[in-house]
């Protein structure tokens, strides 16, 4: 075989490698679809015509703790905790981790909440870095402080575990604006069966809506391309994403931008994990993995109307370090629990839900990637049907507008999507710019991941946050938790 | 077919669906649109008719002006005026006015072979307050939610037959329903005291935890007897729950039998106890509770610390006795506790 002859054989290999993964991958997210649709009628079903307000009175609920860890949050704690404080929940205890700041967090919490120093006694059922303090708020008793060294988001929220009163935990990023009913209402899941240990909500962009007082006052598609995209990659993954779980097997990830989990669960495994950038999902897969081999409750539900809004980056450099941390949380996560994968002993979990976080969330940019160097070489080289190439590329990505359109349509069924034409053509037109140079530059930045994945590394990067209603040209940049 | 013809059906079958997508995409923004402006205008035309004009009375002008909205925007309008707080001047005139046929349509709801339409049917009736008729026959129902949507439903009605059912309710096997007649019970008070005395003394009931809980906040005298009964029970989880209702309720029998259950073999019985005679504040059990200082439970220990100081002085004085005592673990509560400030004082 001459040399030509192999690389005609090795990129016609390749084309079809590519075409099996695309049929695999888009199969997958097919049957998610579906799976979300039918999800999303019998949830509204479920909720149409409930009222919240017997819940919000009564005696029976149980109690929850909040954990917010914050690190150099001076200029924005008062406004979250407050908004936190005014959840409709009225069980609710708020443990804010000061997780060593070294700007003025503490004494803008003293002066806001009048802090006093107390001195519970409480287990140190999970090892966390030295807490300096501890402080009750005498305005609001159901405020606690924990003053501790610094060790990251997952060493903070440990600290608030051991701390924390509640049968349940939620576990919410510094910068999460929660809806005022989102607890009300992911409590549902809790109360519906015994084997629920996790339930994860929707996490919404927030960039482009207007915030007053910690609560989203008015929502607007962002005008920027890149809030935009991301919003739709959003809707993407929680309407259709992680809803479609629910009904193909459950869910390996809950955001840690809002979760709830059950407190004792959480503790009977050491909490979560240090030395892991994907916290989060570390803590989902073993929750779920522990439960299933003890025969003990492990069912992770997702529920779509709690809504938490999160900050979006807004620049390529920020967005890249946080994919790049995302695929390396993922790769470390599925890593650790190799033995999962396609392991007939864990039923589901290991035979359908396992695979797809291999192939097409950690693969998927690796096979990408290799297909679009595979087409580039092939049309040098000559070696390609064009026509054949060109309805190929047009398949896949109409294929992902179909798909991003699809959970916009959703979106609008549930009731918040965008009120006016104009958000709703910026919607469409995101979904289609979306796959036009944004995609591509993602799987740039996953293979990053993967790469940094293999050298070791396991630094967070920063985020630079605008903050809500920043002054003109006001950014702040912070470490990402 | 080539494969080059394929990729060009796959793409014409993309293309016809994206159509149709954009297209229920531009439906659905325009209906929503279309349907809250109309129902804006609808409102205000009601809430304009508050101030007069007609030959009917403002409220008669009003009701009638409400009953002619449709069925949904009623629904919400009446969901938006009643909230936590019932029996609002335009809610009851407005509830009169939207109910006859609403409360038709919904009561031929309850006996739908769907459930999620008998789900809606008895959150209608809760929202009206009606329902007599209907809506008992739902608390057995074969799905859990409309069984637990009865159960909040029977929250606003005084019929003495809808406690038992919701006792009742409390041995149910799903989660959500017990969880709901726990809460409904918990509201209702009084009127649920004596079917739960007959539902915790009965000899069969497969669920106690659930009716203990609901005993231990209510913490009705009459539930002192079932509560002291069940405090004997083989069951530990039976009998911490039990020992949380005796304590809820107090006396000097309670005393005698939490003072007993600080010798439990069960850690969570025992901290149970601690805690309930810390909550009791009965200082002549103070000697028994300093006992429980040398348990080799973290958990019994901190109760019991916890408890001598709610016992005032006898409890400050056994505790700062622990302090010399030769047992490290009783000295290190005993100190920490010593130690707490003001705010503290809760566990």
């Amino acid at each position: 075989m001459s040399p030509s002859d192999a690389l005609a054989a090795l990129l016609s290999g390749l084309t079809w490698a590519v075409l099996g993964y695309f049929l695999v991958a888009n199969g997958y997210q097919t049957l998610l679809l579906c799976g979300a649709g039918r999800e999303l009628v019998r949830h509204r079903y479920m909720i149409r015509g409930e009222r919240l307000d017997p819940l919000l009175g009564s005696a029976a609920v149980p109690r929850l703790s909040v954990l917010a860890p914050a690190y150099n949050e001076a200029a924005t704690v008062a406004t979250s905790v407050r908004s936190l404080l005014t959840l409709h929940y009225s069980n609710l205890e708020l443990v804010l981790v000061n997780d060593g700041s070294t700007d003025a967090t503490l004494a803008v919490l003293q002066r806001e909440f009048e802090l006093s120093p107390i001195h519970p006694i409480y287990r140190r059922i999970v090892a966390t870095k030295p807490i300096r303090g501890l402080y009750q708020s005498r305005t609001n008793p159901q405020l606690l402080v924990v003053d501790k060294d610094n060790g990251r988001k997952a060493d903070s929220l440990n600290a608030g575990l051991n701390v924390a009163t509640g049968e349940l935990v939620c576990a919410i990023d510094a910068d999460t604006i929660l809806e005022p009913d989102a607890l009300l209402r992911i409590l549902r899941p809790f109360l519906d069966a015994e084997d629920v240990v996790a339930a994860g909500a929707t996490i919404r962009v927030v960039n482009g809506a207007s915030v007053r007082g910690g609560r989203v006052e008015s929502v607007h598609v962002p005008r920027r391309p890149l809030p935009g995209i991301q919003w739709v990659e959003y809707l993407r993954a929680f309407l259709y994403g992680r809803l479609g779980w629910n009904q193909l097997g459950g869910n390996l990830i809950i955001s840690g931008a809002f979760g709830v989990f059950r407190r004792d669960a959480i503790q009977a495994l050491g909490g979560y994990v240090h030395d892991t950038v994907g916290e989060d999902m570390e803590l989902v897969v073993h929750l779920r993995s522990h439960g299933l081999a003890t025969g003990g409750p492990s069912r992770v539900v997702f529920v779509p109307d709690p809504i938490a809004w999160t900050e979006v980056p807004e620049s390529l450099a920020v967005l890249g370090r946080q994919r790049d941390r995302w695929q390396r949380g993922l790769a470390d996560v599925l890593r650790r629990y190799r033995s999962l994968l396609l392991n007939p002993r864990w039923g589901v979990l290991g035979l359908l839900v396992f695979p797809y976080f291999v192939l097409v969330e950690l693969l998927g940019p690796v096979i990408e990637g290799l297909g679009l160097l595979g087409l580039v070489a092939a049309i040098a080289l000559g070696a390609i049907n064009l026509p054949f190439a060109a309805l190929f590329l047009l398949v896949a990505y109409g294929w992902g507008v179909l798909l991003s359109l699809s959970a916009v349509l959703l979106d609008q069924s549930t009731g918040h999507g965008p009120g006016n034409p104009l958000d709703l053509a910026l919607l469409i037109s995101w979904s289609v710019l979306e796959n036009l140079g944004y995609r591509q530059l993602t799987v740039i930045w996953r293979l990053r991941g993967i790469l940094n994945f293999l050298r070791g590394r396991q630094d967070w990067g920063t985020m630079v946050r605008r903050g809500f209603n920043p002054p003109e040209g006001h950014a702040a940049e912070v470490p990402f938790q | 077919m080539t494969i080059v013809q394929l990729l060009r059906a796959v793409v014409a079958t993309e293309a016809l669906v994206l159509v149709l997508l954009l297209a229920a995409l531009a439906a659905t923004a325009s209906y929503a649109a279309a349907r809250r402006r109309r129902d804006r205008a609808r409102l205000a035309r009601v809430m304009g008719s508050q101030a007069g004009g007609g030959t009917k009375t403002p409220a008669a002008e009003l009701s009638h002006r409400f009953a002619q909205l449709p069925r949904r925007l009623r629904l919400a309008t009446l969901a938006d005026l009643t909230g936590p707080v019932h029996g609002t001047a335009s809610e009851l005139v407005l509830r009169r006015a939207g109910s006859a046929d609403l409360i038709g349509e919904a009561a031929g709801w309850c006996r739908s072979r769907r459930w999620w339409r008998r789900l809606r049917a008895v959150r209608t009736l809760s929202l009206l307050g009606e329902g007599a008729d209907t809506v008992p026959a739902l608390f057995a129902d074969p799905h859990p939610q409309v069984r637990a949507a009865a159960a909040a439903w029977a929250v606003d009605h005084p019929d003495p037959a809808l406690a038992d059912r919701l006792v009742d309710m409390l041995d149910d096997p799903m989660l959500r329903c017990r969880f709901a007649a726990k809460a409904a019970l918990l509201r209702i008070g009084r009127r649920g005291v004596r079917p739960l005395v007959r539902y915790l003394t009965a000899p069969d009931v497969h669920r106690l935890a659930s009716a203990l809980e609901v005993a231990a906040g209510l913490a009705e005298p009459a539930l002192l007897a079932p509560g002291l009964l069940h405090c004997r029970s083989p069951d530990p989880s039976v009998r911490s729950r039990a020992a949380e209702v005796v304590a809820a309720i107090g006396g000097a029998e309670a005393v005698a039998s939490l003072a007993e259950l600080l010798r439990d073999p069960d850690v969570t019985v025992r901290a149970t106890a601690a805690r309930g005679l810390g909550a009791l504040g009965h200082w002549p059990a103070a000697p028994a509770v300093a006992d429980a200082l040398a348990d080799p439970s973290w958990e019994v220990r901190r109760h019991a610390a916890l408890a001598l100081r709610r016992m005032g002085p006898a409890g400050y004085l056994y505790l700062r006795r622990a302090l010399r005592q030769a047992d490290p673990y009783a000295a290190d509560m005993a100190r920490q506790v010593l130690d707490l400030p003001y705010l503290a004082s809760t566990p």
